[in-house]
């Protein structure tokens, strides 16, 4: 029996040298490839200071797209990433609103609306509560190209609606320093820049109400301003060596904000649109004389009646395929208003043809502009405009399927133009790829299911 | 020299490994021991599930034989580059075990009834891990009762057929991502129970003295769960639209056509070979199909492939009353490229196995198996999903048994 034991000891010895052959594989290891990610910043817009659900919050600062992509930069050499932080547990919006957030409505076919409340305007309000100094998050709502590079951006000395409080509140020395001028004094060794489109998004949200070509609010930026801008803010912040990631406007139609209405979203019944007809006899009666296209109402969808001062009938007519509804217009059109049927839907609630084009013309040659300036200066450069065409067809990534369906879609939140942290997080991997690509580098992506989608109530 | 041959395995393994779906093929510490070969061997009533030909060459009266095993099994995942994530599933013990009793009705006649569990799955993930929509965790079972009758046609042509009711058990978990206020993730519970029915048919052939051969046909058995539970755990403002529902859902525990030989080299020498072809293409896709219509259907694509699986197995008589064997096979995966779920994280697999049988006394014997699967590594994932990484797998298996015999 003594011989058993040795076969069935030696047995066993045999089956633990198999078990260290548990295979192995070598892990991944982060490296730096030819840049130097120690001082890293980030200079841009609300995407880069983390606004989202409608307002700036810690929250959202912490999980924007430049956070996200700072974190995942202290693995190959990043020194850390300061950001002008809003207090725990306070949000401020740019109508003076809090953060929106899904309240039940009851109805079961649509379960959840947004709300908001009053958000904590002495955050931009009141200099005491200001934390003006050196940050590497230069991120600030509403900024376009050109703003980077002006001290009145941030001058509180010039009153209400002639700065930009978001920006003077943690600006280093409001009213002389600029957004690039803050961002330089952190001597970076590596920058990202992201301007996501308030070039031509602002024009947008105003339903078209600014010049094609200008720099007030509302208007498309000219394309030798923004040419010059760019050219301006790469200049410098290459001049110390610095490399650095861009990235280029989205297709700002494919935000919820912009594509969740349908120009035909009038569900009538028969009887409802009998009296619609009725309503506008008078109206197609005007409409036959000059030989103008006549008001047409039938049971199920229908085109929107839309303001239009372009057009001679009562300044209002019918909305047509491709022309777009804002967001902004949805209580409106479900409320004691009545916009879309019996009340047009106000001109700065809705994009004509005409608007669409120059929007869709703007971001072309912005995007032309940006790529070109990248490679001039080699810049990584991140094609987000790409990332929402793939998105409007359903982007899948890591088990779920990514849409730009308002509330619902994951990416967007619920302002229906920001991120959530989870949009962001896909955002930063898009930065992470490209910076990869350009400088040789082995930086890590993030896994974006560490980040949230919408809440609900 | 140990380094050297420890060397050689790894090396030999490293360049071919992967793994079996959901089947298990631990139904016999005896063959357990030989690679898991049995279809041309004459092993008593085992053979019920082996090859129920063989059941009527039984050399006593009655028989019965008693044993499981305990599955050790690890996966580990590693993300798609570029990425540092790795996760370690935290399995639970898998317990297959094994039932016979056989009785020789005449001379010619034999008739048994096995219970079995060729077909289960046993992993976890873990809630947070970063696949959990896809799966967090599965556990897969189905018990195989099979009522057998063997009747040897002449001395050296045995045939028999068991009737084979199957009753199998799904459990899973997957998180949804939808969030509540305090940042809770959503997630559904699936679980069903259903039965089901098919048999197994074999033919053994005694050509000489030394020489057995086995053909062993087991059929496919489509498990359909009609009225499964779906339990969703969600924000209370959507949970009018997923509410908890009934789910309809069907899995197929594949064919399977072994040929299988044994010879005895010589009086302490038994050896064994096996060619076990899996019918794997009738698990096409995995459709849930929720009640409530508010609850979106759910396809996932399979479109598994059928399978070899090569076993090479010998016994050693070192006494008389104690027999050593050894095994190896080679398994490979019926999952094909860009449809590697982590569910069933399948890959190319050798099995290394050991065993003995020890006779305490004329009648009653026990029987202990050791087996260790390899599988190798494979980058790859579920294209439909897009998650991707590499997974390893392995797993220790010991098995004890008795066999009693009068």
């Amino acid at each position: 029996m003594k011989r058993n034991y040795i076969s069935i000891v030696s047995l066993l010895f045999s089956t633990l040298l198999l078990w260290q052959c548990e295979p192995k594989v070598d892990s991944f290891t982060p490296s730096a490839g030819s840049a130097d990610f120690s001082k890293f910043i980030a200079i841009g817009d609300s995407y880069t200071a983390g606004y989202t659900d409608g307002a700036l919050s810690k929250y959202g600062q912490m999980n924007s797209y430049s956070a996200i992509l700072a974190n995942q930069l202290t693995t190959v050499g990043s020194m850390g990433f300061t950001q002008p932080f809003l207090p725990d547990g306070k949000s401020i919006g740019s109508a003076g609103n809090s953060s929106y957030y899904l309240v039940p409505t009851g109805v079961p076919s649509s379960p959840v609306m947004p709300t908001t409340d009053t958000g904590n305007l002495e955050l931009l309000t009141d200099p005491s509560t200001w934390i003006n100094g050196n940050y590497q998050n230069v991120g600030v709502p509403g900024a376009k190209s050109f703003h980077l590079l002006v001290p009145e951006y941030g001058n509180p000395t010039l009153g209400q609606g002639n700065f930009n409080p978001f920006y003077a509140r943690f600006a280093s020395n409001p009213g002389t320093s600029t957004m690039l001028t803050d961002a330089m004094a952190n001597d970076p060794t590596f920058f990202c820049l992201w301007l996501a489109g308030n070039d031509v998004l602002t024009y947008a949200l105003s339903g078209g109400q600014g010049n094609n070509g200008g720099t007030e609010n509302n208007d498309i930026t000219d394309a030798s301003t923004f040419t010059y801008a760019i050219n301006s803010i790469l200049a410098t912040l290459t001049s110390g060596g610095a490399k650095g990631v861009m990235a280029n406007i989205p297709d700002i139609e494919a935000i919820p904000h912009i594509s969740y209405i349908q120009y035909n979203a009038l569900v009538l019944t028969e009887e409802q649109a009998t009296q619609m007809n009725v309503a506008y006899a008078n109206y197609n009666a005007a409409a036959e004389a000059y030989s103008l296209p006549k008001m047409n109402f039938k049971a199920g969808n229908n085109a929107f009646v839309i303001s239009d001062p372009d057009f001679p009938i009562a300044q209002i007519r019918q909305a047509k395929e491709g022309e777009k509804i804002l967001l902004g217009a949805l209580s409106g059109i479900q409320g004691e208003e009545k916009w879309g049927s019996a009340n047009p839907i106000p001109v700065n609630y809705r994009l004509t043809l005409q608007a669409v084009q120059n929007i869709q013309f703007a971001i072309n040659t912005f995007n032309s502009i940006l790529e070109d300036l990248a490679s001039k200066y080699d810049v990584a450069f991140v094609d987000v405009n790409s990332l929402m065409e793939d998105l409007k067809d359903g982007l899948v990534i890591d088990g779920n399927k990514y849409t730009n369906t308002f509330v619902t879609g994951g990416i967007f939140s619920l302002d229906g133009i920001h991120a959530t942290g989870r949009g962001s997080a896909i955002i930063a991997n898009s930065f992470i790829e490209a910076i990869n690509a350009q400088f040789d580098a082995q930086v890590p992506e993030v896994n974006i299911n560490d980040y949230k989608t919408v809440e609900f109530p | 020299m140990k380094k050297i041959f420890m060397w050689a395995i790894c090396a030999m393994i490293g360049i071919n490994t992967y793994a079996e779906g959901y089947q298990v093929n631990l139904q016999g510490n005896r063959q357990t021991g030989m690679g898991h070969t049995g279809t041309g061997l004459l092993m008593g009533a085992s053979s019920m599930h082996f090859n129920p030909g063989a059941l009527s060459f039984l050399n006593d009266k009655y028989e019965f034989s008693l044993g499981g095993s305990a599955i050790f099994s690890k996966n580990t995942f590693q993300k798609q580059a570029p990425s540092v994530y790795e996760a370690y599933s935290d399995n639970p013990m898998g317990t297959p075990l094994y039932f016979y009793g056989a009785a020789k009705v005449s001379d010619k006649l034999a008739i048994g009834l096995s219970v079995t569990t060729p077909y289960g799955n046993s992993l976890s993930w873990g809630k947070d891990w970063d696949g959990r929509l896809l799966i967090q965790d599965i556990s897969l079972r189905a018990i195989f009762i099979q009522p057998t009758v063997s009747y040897q046609l002449t001395e050296k042509l045995g045939i028999g057929v068991g009737f084979v009711a199957a009753n199998g058990n799904v459990d899973l978990n997957k998180a949804l991502p939808i969030y509540d206020q305090n940042g809770v993730e959503g997630s559904v519970n699936l679980t069903g129970n259903t039965w089901a029915y098919g048999f197994n048919a074999g033919i053994s052939f005694k050509a000489t003295d030394a020489l057995t051969v086995g053909l062993d046909y087991r059929s496919k058995i489509l498990m359909k769960v009609d009225g499964g539970d779906a339990t969703f755990t969600v924000p209370a403002a959507v949970s009018g639209l997923y509410p908890n529902t009934k789910f309809n859902a069907e899995l197929p525990m594949p064919s399977n056509l072994t040929f299988g030989i044994g010879y005895q080299l010589s009086e302490k020498l038994l050896l064994a070979f096996d060619l076990q072809h899996v019918g794997w293409s009738a698990y096409q896709s995995l459709d849930f199909d929720f009640e409530a219509e508010s609850v979106p259907d759910s396809h996932n694509q399979r479109d598994f492939e059928n399978t070899l699986i090569y076993r090479v197995g010998a016994q050693y008589s070192l006494v008389d009353n104690f027999q050593l064997r050894a095994g190896i096979y080679y398994d490979s995966t019926p999952i094909p490229e860009d449809l590697l779920t982590p569910e069933t994280p399948g890959t190319n697999k050798i099995g290394i196995s050991a065993g003995f049988t020890w006779n305490v006394t004329e009648k009653l014997a026990v029987d202990g198996s050791l087996l260790y699967i390899h599988g190798q590594t494979r980058e790859d994932g579920y294209a439909p999903s897009d998650f991707y990484g590499t997974y390893y797998t392995n797993a220790v298996i010991p098995g004890i048994g008795l066999t009693y015999s009068f």
